[in-house]
Parts: structure tokens; C-alpha cells; sequence
């Protein structure tokens, strides 16, 4: 908890010499930052410092503003967008979003905007940090295989983004056209442990989520903002596994969040994290503390610090959830540590509860339940039912699930491999790292309330669609394997190898 | 202020160079029907593919009708178009050779810079030889050597409103429907190059390879000259408000691109076709 208070204290202190100054140089305007009455003068010239997502730049240590050289390529190139989808992304550099730049607060930037002699279309870059007309989006505009130059001061300090803004601009937004770029303030941000970017974007795409091969655009989705992909730093998967962010505990970090859009407001979340300072809509300010969700609006941007001092994972979503769960806004943050008990205790205890009352259930009242037979090749409507009313919210409608999030089912070898071991995942949950197909998962599949009967006809569903063609699940099978875990005769599973 | 006249005399002085440059060479003679070599769909992928699926190449007579400006000019109305003849498909690479061997002012080496970018028919080997698939669209050529190919042959480029009369049909609920899957792959917004109009038969008229110069492809705003910071800035944040139609994203992208050239700009990705 130290730094959740001490943070702010010392951002203060901090900002306040450097508020002061600036003050004084501004001080006829009211809290309008008129560039003209504070010019400082430009000194010297470097390349201005970028980096790709999710990473950013270390702060700047000039105290001087200085000639920042910015250069910037189009390329129009197929990238992936999720596992077995590819799409054709429009990008500033090499990928969407583009590198994350960071300019100090006065400073010239003399932008080399380029259009690859490859490209189809032209393009432009409005930066969002640049007052002036179009935010360069005109001075920049240009064709395939030429390059134009344009600067301007960043006058105001804060986190903007920059996007193409050529007609079409929502087009060229839902292709992969933005990024972030940081004006620091002169007297730069408080302190901070670590940094990372995150930029929220959708795609609209004639398939529907997870369809695959080579995705196009959709118009008709577009028009009525409804994407297949709601996307974290323009991927699904892109702050998954291997590129979760990490941290260690009681490291305090900064999150610069962008959201190009082109349609849906961001609620964005750190599931079991609070944020302890917010600077809201991206400005200069910290405006608000311990802030459990804050919105990133169409077209702006955030910056959020927080500090977990419980080590574990920790989600990153657009809270709006079915675009955490159906449709990619989903990150991790891995936080590393000693376990801090005295704060967070994780389960104690687990036990039975009967409260001795019953509760009216539809599936008391419904006719018998058929049970899956070996006829129809266990494709019956039972199982297809809880399947696609429970199951399919992490597996998928094609059974394929959610790439590094939840396992596939489709041809999977830990389904088809071991019938009870499937019912007692069903039976019991199971949670922990398991490796289906050779990648490894590890997530949270709950406990279900189903009956012996939505359990036979689920797993024979299962087994026998998405491709798969295995044995029937019968009620008796389900009701042997209950039994055995009931006398103790086989163990509770915990893990894939725990059986 | 001062940048901006100079820029404008210089334009000018442009375009009187090029009202004044003599036209050299043969008497045009009339395109070589090559429909024979031509493959029936051109080769999925290729970037600039030749424009097949034709069976001629003489010019197709487009009836008269109407074409809707893109952008609004005071009330939207449609603007009549009346009857002319258009290329069935854009001006060749062989054709371009035989226009170069007998205008060497038009050569590679031979261009004046005024008139075309150092990326002249940048894919060519030397003057006389423009590589493999002659039968290719000639792309990397600006507006002016295009005028010149066109007056060569007693033609002249399509007007834009000429152009979109016959190309600009689509219905934006089904953009890219008809675009082939391996087409798709490689270039998914090439349903902005063209198609023919409902009224022009599809077997008769090729589009949609490669972008093409027209005569007034820089007064697609009708707001003064391209070099300006006015004449564009509809195109960006404004532009839904002024469309006709704001939802016809081939449009809106055919627009886009005209409004970002210059008439000496040498693309890899833009040719062209005559008119009469």
C-alpha cells in the first residue's frame, strides 16, 4: 500500500517546481497555453525516440527542447490478426499500432511522413499533439512511393494519438492506422517502476470471429460499428502468453492507453487491480484516484498507474465483456512475487454447503433427457444445447476456442484422448496448466452444474462435431466416474497429469 | 505567401510548357487487337495483372447517361455524360513501346524531368525494352506522357465524369462481392479501381487492375489547385458532410487518390486509357 500514497506525494512535489515555472512563462493566458508567449528556444537535433508495442521509450532527460527527426513509413502488407486469420493492415511502421513516440514538451518535430512505392492508397497522419489545421493531415497527405515533410511544435504536454485521417478515415483507422505519442511535460512525469502501451482497436471483417484464411474488410459492420474483433495493440493474442506483461510485485507501473476506435468506447479494466492515479482523457493532470475502471473515449487516450502488491495474474479487458470473451480485448498482466497472505488469502477452504431448501430448476420440470446413442453419431440436440448455452462462451461456436486463453476442442487431443478424464473435468472443473494439441493453456475452467445427463450429451456433442469423431458418452459412464470420485477411488484432478 | 505564387507560377509555367510542346512523331495508328495472348483471368496475385477477361481491345461506345458527382457542388444533381468511346482496357506496355520508339521525347532516358518523376517506367530495362508481360497496363507514367499517348492517336483521357459513367458502378452494401478470393488475397480493396457500370457489359470493358489518370484529375473538388491546403481539406475530417454518398467507400477512395497526384507523379500502381 506505501506506493499507492506515496506516488502521488512525490508527483506533486515534482510537478510543482516545474508547474511554477511554467506558470510564469504563461502567465497571461489563464491555463491556455498560448505557444507563441512561450517559445523556447530549439537546441540541437536528435532522432526522436520510439519503440514498438507494447514497450516505451525511457524518459527523457533533456531539459531543453530540442529538433526531434520523425520518421514515419506506410506500408500496406498482410499481417496476422488472430491465430489462422490474416488480414491486410494498413500500418505506420511495421506493425498496428504503430511505435509508441515520445517528444518533450516545447519541442520541434520535423516529421518524414513516407508512403511505400508498393502501397495502393494514399495516406496522411494527424497527429493529435500537432494544433494546427488537420493536425498535419493535409500537409502529410501523399501518393505511393513519394515522402513529405511537415513540422510542427508539441506545444502542450499529454498523451495523444496519431492517425491517418485520409478519406475514407474510418477505413483507414479500422485498417491499423494509429498510435501513441507522448508529449512529456518539461518537467517530465513522476517516477515510475515500469511503462508499457496498450492500444485498443477494432477490425470489421467480412468472417466472423476466428473464421479463417485471408479476412477483408466489411462495410456493411463498419456501418453499423459492430466488429468481429475488439483488439488489444492490433492483435488478438498480442499481451497473451509469451507477450504478457510482467511485472513484479509492489512495482508500481504506468499503462499509456490509446483507442483509435473507429467506433466502440473502451471501459477499460485490470481485472483485481485498482488504479491508483488516473490522468484522465490523457491530459497533464492527475484527476482521480483508485479508479477501478476508466473509460478511454473514440478518438483519445489515458494514462493509468497502479501497483499490485498480490502476485498472481491479472487481465486486461474492455470491460464491455463480450469483447473480452468473443472478441479479443483481452491482455495479461503478470505480476511476480512473494505471496502477501496478510492482504489477498486465496481460497482457505472448500466444503459442501446444503442449506436444506430447494430452488425450482427448468431441467426439474422438462421430460426425460434422451440419452446420446451411438445412432446418430452423438450428435444430439441435448448436448448441442448446453453446449452452445455454456460452453461455447470459451470454446467458440467452431469449437477452436480462444488462441493462448481456452483450449480448442476441435480435434484436440486431451478431449478425444481420455473419456474419464473428460467427465471429470466436466464433473469437478479444472484449473491449472494443461497441453492440449502442444500448447500449453492455463486457465480456469469452473465447476458446472450439470446433471449426469447434460454431461453425456455435451461430451458426446463434443466429441463428435468440430470435426471430431470419437465414442458416445453414456449417463452410466458419467455415473461410474461420479462414483469413483465420490468413494475416493480415483483422485480429484487438479491438473492435466494429476488423473 | 511568397512560397505559395512561386509554386503557382511555377504550375502554370507547367502547364504552358506542355500547351506548347510540339507533338512529334507518326500519325497514330489504331491499337493491335492482342486479345489472343490474353489469358482469360488475369494471374491470381500478380500486382499489375494485364486486363483480360476482354475478348477486344478497340474501344467501346458508352451510351449516354449520368454520373453523380461524389462530392456535392451547391444541390447534389447528377451531371449528364454524353455518349463517347472508351478503351476496353488500359494502354499496354507493348503499345507504350510502340508509342516511345516513334516519340523519343517520350523515351526513358529522353523525358524531361519537368514532365515526368525519376521513376519514369521505372520497371523498364532501357528505352526500347519494357521486360516480360507486354501485355501489361504501362504503369509509372505520369499525366502528361499519358495526354501525349493519347493525342498521339487522335484521343484524349477520360474526364473524371466520363470515367466514373462508366466505371464507378457499385452497390456499397455488396463492396468486394465480386472480387475473386485469389484477388482478394493479394489487393482486397482493388473493387475501389473500378467496375463497369450496370448498364455496360461486364464482358465488354476491363477495370479494376490498376488506378488510371483522367483529364481533370485534380479537380475532383472543383476548390482550386492541389497544391493548396484548402482544395483537400474536405477530403479529410469534412468529407461525409460534402458526399453525395458517404457510405460508397470505392469513391471515396478513387477521390482520395486523384486528390493526392500531380501531373508529373510516375506511379507503380496507376496508368491509363484513352477516350474519344
Amino acid at each position: 500500500m506505501r506506493h499507492r500514497f506515496t506516488l502521488p506525494a512525490v508527483a506533486c512535489l515534482c510537478a510543482a517546481a516545474g508547474y511554477l515555472a511554467y506558470r510564469t512563462e504563461v502567465a497571461a493566458s489563464d491555463n491556455h497555453s498560448s505557444a507563441s508567449a512561450s517559445l523556447e528556444p530549439i537546441v540541437g537535433e536528435e532522432l526522436a525516440a520510439t519503440a514498438a508495442a507494447p514497450n516505451v521509450p525511457p524518459p527523457l532527460t533533456r531539459n531543453h527542447a530540442t529538433k526531434v527527426i520523425l520518421n514515419i513509413e506506410v506500408k500496406e502488407h498482410v499481417q496476422t490478426l488472430a491465430d489462422g486469420v490474416t488480414y491486410t493492415y494498413w500500418t505506420f511502421g511495421d506493425d498496428a499500432p504503430g511505435r509508441f513516440i515520445r517528444v518533450r514538451e516545447g519541442d520541434l518535430v520535423e516529421t518524414h511522413f513516407s508512403n511505400h512505392p508498393d502501397n495502393m492508397f494514399s495516406h496522411n497522419v494527424d497527429f493529435h499533439a500537432a494544433a494546427g489545421p488537420e493536425g498535419g493531415g493535409d500537409a502529410s497527405f501523399i501518393a505511393p512511393g513519394h515522402t513529405t515533410t511537415f513540422s510542427w511544435r508539441a506545444m502542450q504536454p499529454g498523451l495523444f494519438l496519431y492517425h491517418c485521417v485520409a478519406a475514407p478515415a474510418g477505413l483507414h483507422i479500422a485498417n491499423g492506422m494509429y498510435g501513441l505519442l507522448l508529449v512529456e511535460p518539461k518537467e517530465g512525469l513522476p517516477k515510475i517502476d515500469k511503462e508499457f502501451f496498450v492500444v485498443q482497436g477494432e477490425f470489421y471483417t467480412r468472417g466472423a470471429y476466428g473464421e479463417r484464411g485471408q479476412q477483408e474488410f466489411s462495410m456493411e459492420k463498419a456501418l453499423k460499428e459492430q466488429p468481429d474483433y475488439v483488439v488489444f495493440n492490433g492483435h488478438v493474442g498480442a499481451l497473451m502468453g509469451d507477450h504478457a506483461l510482467r511485472v513484479k510485485t509492489a512495482q508500481s507501473v504506468r499503462l499509456y492507453l490509446g483507442n483509435p476506435g473507429p467506433s466502440l468506447v473502451s471501459s477499460f479494466h485490470v481485472v483485481g487491480g485498482i488504479f491508483s492515479n488516473v490522468y484522465g482523457e490523457g491530459g497533464s493532470t492527475v484527476n482521480q484516484h483508485n479508479v477501478q475502471t476508466t473509460v478511454i473515449p473514440v478518438g483519445g487516450a489515458a494514462m493509468v498507474e497502479m501497483v499490485a502488491d498480490v502476485p498472481g495474474n491479472y487481465t486486461i479487458v474492455d470491460h464491455a465483456m463480450f469483447r473480452a470473451f468473443n472478441k479479443g480485448a483481452m491482455g495479461l498482466l503478470e505480476v511476480d512475487g512473494a505471496p502477501r497472505t496478510e492482504l489477498f488469502s486465496g481460497r482457505q477452504s472448500e466444503q459442501i454447503y446444503d442449506p436444506g431448501t430447494h430452488l425450482q430448476r427448468v431441467a426439474a420440470t422438462t421430460s426425460a433427457v434422451p440419452t446420446p446413442s451411438t445412432a446418430d453419431g452423438g450428435a444430439n440436440e441435448h448436448g448441442k444445447q448446453i453446449y452452445t448455452t455454456i460452453c461455447v462462451a470459451c470454446h467458440q461456436p467452431d469449437g477452436h476456442g480462444l488462441a493462448n486463453t481456452f483450449p480448442p476442442l476441435a480435434q484436440s487431443d486431451f478431449l478425444m484422448g481420455d473419456t474419464d478424464r473428460a467427465v471429470r473435468v466436466l464433473l469437478q472443473g479444472l484449473s491449472g496448466q494443461v497441453i492440449v494439441n502442444g500448447q500449453t493453456f492455463n486457465n480456469v475452467m469452473p465447476k458446472l452444474p450439470l446433471t449426469d445427463e447434460d454431461i453425456a450429451g455435451a461430451l458426446s456433442y463434443v466429441r463428435n462435431s468440430f470435426g471430431n469423431t470419437g465414442s458416445v458418452v453414456s449417463v452410466a459412464d458419467v455415473a461410474r466416474v461420479r462414483g469413483e470420485l465420490d468413494s475416493g477411488k480415483t483422485p480429484a484432478l487438479t491438473r492435466a497429469g494429476g488423473t | 505567401m511568397l512560397a505559395r505564387s512561386t509554386i503557382a507560377t511555377a504550375r502554370f509555367a507547367l502547364g504552358l510548357m506542355y500547351c506548347l510542346a510540339p507533338m512529334t512523331g507518326a500519325r497514330p495508328r489504331d491499337a493491335p487487337p492482342n486479345a489472343d495472348r490474353c489469358a482469360t483471368e488475369h494471374e491470381a496475385g500478380h500486382a499489375v495483372g494485364p486486363s483480360c477477361g476482354i475478348k477486344k481491345r478497340e474501344p467501346v461506345m458508352i451510351p449516354a447517361g449520368h454520373y453523380l458527382p461524389f462530392f456535392k457542388q451547391g444541390r447534389a444533381q447528377s451531371i449528364p455524360v454524353a455518349e463517347f468511346w472508351l478503351d476496353a482496357a488500359p494502354v499496354t506496355r507493348e503499345e507504350y513501346l510502340d508509342f516511345v520508339r516513334r516519340n523519343p521525347a517520350w523515351r526513358k532516358s529522353q523525358v524531361k524531368a519537368l514532365f515526368a518523376e525519376s521513376t519514369y517506367l521505372a520497371d523498364w530495362i532501357n528505352d526500347s525494352s519494357p521486360g516480360d508481360n507486354l501485355e501489361d497496363p504501362v504503369t509509372f507514367v505520369s499525366w502528361f506522357a499519358a495526354r501525349a499517348f493519347c493525342a498521339d492517336r487522335d484521343r484524349r483521357l477520360p474526364t473524371v465524369a466520363e470515367w466514373e459513367r462508366a466505371a464507378g458502378a457499385l452497390n456499397p452494401t455488396t463492396i468486394g462481392a465480386q472480387d475473386t478470393a485469389a484477388a482478394r488475397g493479394k489487393a482486397p480493396f482493388r473493387f475501389a479501381m473500378g467496375r463497369p457500370s450496370a448498364d455496360i457489359q461486364s464482358t465488354s470493358i476491363s477495370f479494376g487492375t490498376i488506378w488510371e489518370w483522367t483529364a481533370d484529375f485534380n479537380s475532383a473538388m472543383a476548390l482550386g489547385d492541389s497544391t493548396g491546403t484548402n482544395g483537400r481539406s474536405s477530403l479529410f475530417c469534412g468529407a461525409g458532410f460534402r458526399s453525395n454518398n458517404p457510405t460508397d467507400y470505392a469513391a471515396f477512395l478513387r477521390y482520395s487518390f486523384r486528390s493526392s497526384l500531380r501531373a508529373n507523379y510516375t506511379l507503380k500502381i496507376l496508368g491509363f486509357r484513352c477516350a474519344r
